[in-house]
């Protein structure tokens, strides 16, 4: 029951907010917005044994053809719905600071929309409603950055519509065909698609499509060639939907899907998919360091630290799916933040050109404070959310081939360079004409950033907060692959 | 039978009265309250299985379940149509009388069991729709898209009768059943280049009619050049009721003869469903873009023809209505728009959603369901069709059908792109009104477009 109001309240929400004008219609959406929230802290109050769905909803949805609208949430799910309800109240809230949108009321509800969809694929456990929630997720987005979006918004976001769809309709058709193997009466749920035997041809093909959709969202290498151009056009609310939330869409599904129904083929092809993981990370990492747009450079680190999420996870022993679990959790809380600290700037100097900013730290105390943390937590400096995860990550990967792990682990140092370069060129040094009345951070902006700078503290102080929830899932994972 | 008379004797009635100055809206509400009754007496023959006129037509529920979606199809039709009837003001009642005729045609090609009715309900389909496509009189484009489809569709029926007449040599009847069992009990028909001339000939002049590829050259320009309004129901019942007479009398006569005509038709499927969608893409003007889309659709239900007898109807009749209702919706905001901008390309739609909201909601919630994305009926209308042609064993078509998919997306949403993400340059759209009437039929279909993406099952499995 719980999963389904997580998955309802945000449709609702997104209802009641249509209804609304201008100011009110973002208020309405903040305030409803914490609702879910309460309701997944309060589930984690309950949820002690993170080994059971104890939040299963089932019900018949379609009969005839055996579609079941099934949603469960396990430890990882947990983890990733609990995410997206901290995220999108931020990302509301931080949307709220003069930037006008020249409808507030669409702009809110599609938010609300996309959360709604969102939490239904991390939650879904019935293939063929997985790939529902998984396109309804796309649409509020790709609307999002379609109208309010930048330069050349068409052509950029219609190829990321094209692309993503591209991959998920070869999904549908793998979702067909394990449909099709299972006994009568047939159906799409997980439980009886992973008892599936198939032989290593029908594994093989069906990996193949499913990973198509994946790879594309994550997107991992040679198939991201969509995400920096629609990360850098789209606004900033669609840009930490997309990295924040959407790309984790990706790796989740190889946890809940491949890893389960296919995996001789994912073990098999690991070595391959870890390798062009790898090469990602440090091709996306030296783009990153040319960058001269901020955006655009967050866009490609982006890149490579899914590429790292990735090599962890196709490592698949423990140590990296463990990882690769968390690692999810706090990219998306780092990612959010950077990216708001770069629309404040971006917005009090209009631009994001790197080399004519300079010497905000001066006027603007607070937000460097802020903007160096959550830094740190990217660059995954010790007692930082990043650091955990990225240990974990490079462990798994190192375990699994050793010269894969010593190239994987240059993403410390690259992240490094581009992160720290970055920020000594944005807020250290002389302050310029463009940066010299730069105003420090509004109370608003303050509710956004103290969050995501104790998060990012306070997870890495403490990171058994999320490993408690993972630890299990990855056992159980492991295991599958270890057979 | 009672609604063929009712429709005819409505028909009759609204051609004659044209002679005299009647309030035509009188006559409309007329029109639609015998749509009702006719539908409504199918109705209620559900599960009776009537035959008529020596065994000649056969209501089962097949043929009632056809009837009533086209009959319905019609009907919201001509609740559409008064965005026509504002700029075309001469012969109104004979345009109403000339698509209820229409209709009679298509509700004989559904039901019939004799291929004396099948040739004789497509004339009687066709030959209104000749004229309706030149009804635009003044126009040039409307005068060759009528001439264009008289030519094409009498060379059609010609190839038709020819095969009706080599199957009657072969087989000695023209009864469905009778024809079925000659050809399970001679064996050597399959090979008897008498029957299959006469096959391959019935299905050239079939495909002709729902503009399969490669027989679908007059579908664009007849498409294009006709009145917007004219056009919705061309190729939305025309369409459907064409489909369902090539199935019924493929299934119910020539399945024995499957492994002459698969290969052909998945074949014919692959090309049709590629040719209008590659055409597509390349097109300005939206009526165009629709016509080959519905090329493209064209094929999508060709492969109803090789998947599982079993569930085949349902999954056809699925079809037609979501695509039905999705075109017709576009069309009717096409006729709005075009109104205003006197010209259908797409970049006469730029920033209607600034300027109507509500009409921009509903032009794109048909794209979408045209382009098949879920929580639409056109998703669960493809849906079908994959799963079933997965099933089948035909991968490599359901692989073309799902490029020509993504294909498919990129043109639909060039509108949607239009309507949401540019700007109206000349501030032309803020003009565009329609009555309360019209508003209120789009939301049913709206409403009737999600019902289908949300709840499949009302429709499907129906008989």
């Amino acid at each position: 029951m719980f999963a389904l109001l997580l998955v309802v309240l945000p449709l609702i929400l997104a209802f009641i907010t249509l209804i609304f004008k201008g100011n009110i219609a973002k208020w309405i959406a903040f305030i409803g917005s914490l609702l879910p929230l309460a309701l997944v802290l309060y589930v984690l109050f309950v949820n002690k044994d993170a080994s059971a769905n104890l939040f299963d909803f089932q019900t018949p949805w379609i009969p005839s053809i055996g579609i079941t609208f099934h949603l469960g949430l396990d430890g990882v799910a947990l983890l990733l719905v609990l995410l997206t309800n901290v995220l999108v109240p931020l990302i509301i809230l931080s949307s709220t600071n003069n930037r006008p949108y020249s409808s507030n009321t669409a702009f809110y509800s599609l938010i609300l929309f996309m959360q709604s969809a969102l939490v239904g694929v991390f939650s879904s456990l019935d293939a063929f409603l997985f790939y529902i929630f998984w396109e309804a997720a796309l649409i509020p987005v790709y609307f999002i950055a379609g109208i309010w979006g930048g330069e050349d918004k068409v052509r950029v976001t219609f190829k990321f519509f094209l692309y993503t769809i591209f991959g998920s309709l070869f999904m549908l058709v793998g979702i067909i065909y394990i449909y099709i193997q299972t006994s009568a009466p047939r159906s799409f749920d997980w439980t009886i698609l992973t008892t599936l035997q198939l032989d290593s041809t029908q594994e093989l093909w069906v990996f193949l499509a499913f990973f198509s959709a994946f790879a594309i969202k994550m997107p991992i290498f040679p198939f991201h060639t969509w995400q920096p151009d629609t990360y850098t056009v789209s606004p900033t609310p669609a840009t930490m939907l997309l990295s924040g939330i959407m790309l984790k869409m990706g790796i989740y599904g190889i946890i809940r899907w491949i890893i389960p129904i296919t995996p001789f083929a994912f073990t098999d092809w690991g070595l391959i998919l870890s390798i062009l993981a790898v090469i990602g990370i440090v091709y996306a990492s030296i783009i990153a360091i040319l960058q001269k747009d901020f955006k655009r450079l967050i866009a490609y680190s982006s890149i490579a630290h899914v590429g790292l999420i990735a090599a962890g996870l196709f490592a698949g022993n423990i140590e990296g799916i463990q990882g690769a679990i968390i690692q999810m959790v706090n990219h998306g809380i780092n990612v959010v933040g950077i990216f708001f600290v770069l629309e404040i700037i971006a917005q009090r100097t209009g631009t994001r050109q790197i080399a004519e900013l300079g010497g905000i730290v001066h006027s603007a105390p607070k937000l460097a404070i802020c903007f160096v943390i959550i830094l740190l937590g990217s660059v995954a400096l010790p007692l930082t959310n990043g650091f955990p995860g990225e240990f974990l990550l490079l462990l798994g990967v190192y375990k699994f081939n050793m010269y894969l792990g010593a190239v994987a682990g240059l993403t410390i140092i690259l992240g490094a360079i581009y992160m720290l370069r970055m920020y000594k060129n944005i807020m250290l040094g002389e302050a310029n004409a463009i940066t010299t009345n730069f105003q420090d951070l509004t109370n608003t902006e303050m509710a956004v950033l103290i969050p995501i700078c104790l998060l990012v503290i306070g997870l890495g102080v403490y990171p058994n907060l999320l490993l408690q929830f993972s630890e299990s899932a990855a056992v159980q994972l492991a295991n599958i692959l270890a057979k | 039978m009672t609604t063929i008379i009712i429709l005819s004797l409505a028909g009759l009635f609204s051609m004659i009265v044209g002679l005299f100055k009647v309030n035509e809206k009188l006559v409309l509400g007329l029109l639609i309250v015998a749509l009702l009754a006719g539908a409504g007496v199918l109705f209620s023959d559900w599960d009776s299985k009537y035959t008529y006129f020596n065994d000649m037509v056969y209501f089962d529920n097949y043929a009632i379940a056809f009837s009533i979606a086209l009959i319905l199809v019609t009907l919201i039709i001509f609740l559409l149509s008064e965005i026509h009837f504002q700029q075309v003001k001469e012969y109104v009642t004979e345009q109403y009388a000339l698509v209820i005729f229409s209709l009679i045609g298509m509700i004989i090609i559904v039901s019939f069991d004799h291929l004396a009715m099948l040739f004789v309900g497509i004339e009687i389909m066709s030959i209104p729709l000749y004229i309706l496509a030149g009804s635009n009189k003044k126009e040039l484009a409307s005068n060759e898209a009528s001439l264009k489809y008289f030519l094409m569709g009498s060379f059609a029926t010609g190839l038709l009768l020819m095969g009706i007449t080599l199957i009657y040599g072969a087989t000695d009847s023209f009864h469905l059943e009778k024809i079925a069992s000659s050809i399970v009990s001679n064996k050597d028909l399959v090979k008897d280049p008498v029957m299959i001339g006469g096959l391959l000939l019935v299905l050239i002049g079939l495909g002709f009619k729902v503009s399969a590829a490669p027989f679908h050259f007059w579908a664009p320009d007849v498409y294009q050049g006709s009145p917007t309004w004219v056009t919705s129901f061309m190729s939305t019942a025309v369409k459907v009721a064409g489909f369902a007479a090539f199935f019924r009398l493929f299934h119910v006569c020539f399945m024995p003869l499957s492994e002459v005509w698969i290969g052909i038709v998945s074949v014919l499927a692959a090309i049709t469903i590629t040719i209008g969608g590659v055409s597509a893409v390349f097109q300005t003007s939206l009526k165009r873009i629709l016509a080959y889309s519905s090329i493209s659709h064209a094929g999508y239900m060709l492969i109803v023809f090789i998947i599982n007898p079993e569930n085949a109807g349902n999954v056809l009749l699925f079809y037609g209505i979501a695509y039905s209702i999705a075109s017709i919706v576009a069309f009717a905001v096409i006729g709005a728009v075009e109104k205003i901008t006197g010209s259908d390309s797409i970049d006469s739609f730029n920033g209607l959603a600034k300027s109507n909201l509500s009409l921009a909601f509903f032009i794109t919630l048909s794209m979408i369901s045209l382009a098949g994305i879920p929580l639409t009926g056109g998703f669960f209308a493809k849906f079908y069709i994959l799963s079933s042609g997965i099933e089948a064993g035909y991968l490599w078509l359901i692989l073309i059908a799902i490029v020509n998919a993504i294909i498919g997306i990129y043109y639909y949403f060039k509108v949607v792109i239009a309507v949401f993400f540019k700007e109206d340059a000349k501030d032309l759209l803020s003009t565009v009104t329609v009555s309360r009437l019209f508003y209120s039929i789009l939301i049913i279909c709206s409403i009737i477009t999600l019902q289908l993406g949300l709840f499949p099952d009302l429709i499907y499995y129906l008989f």
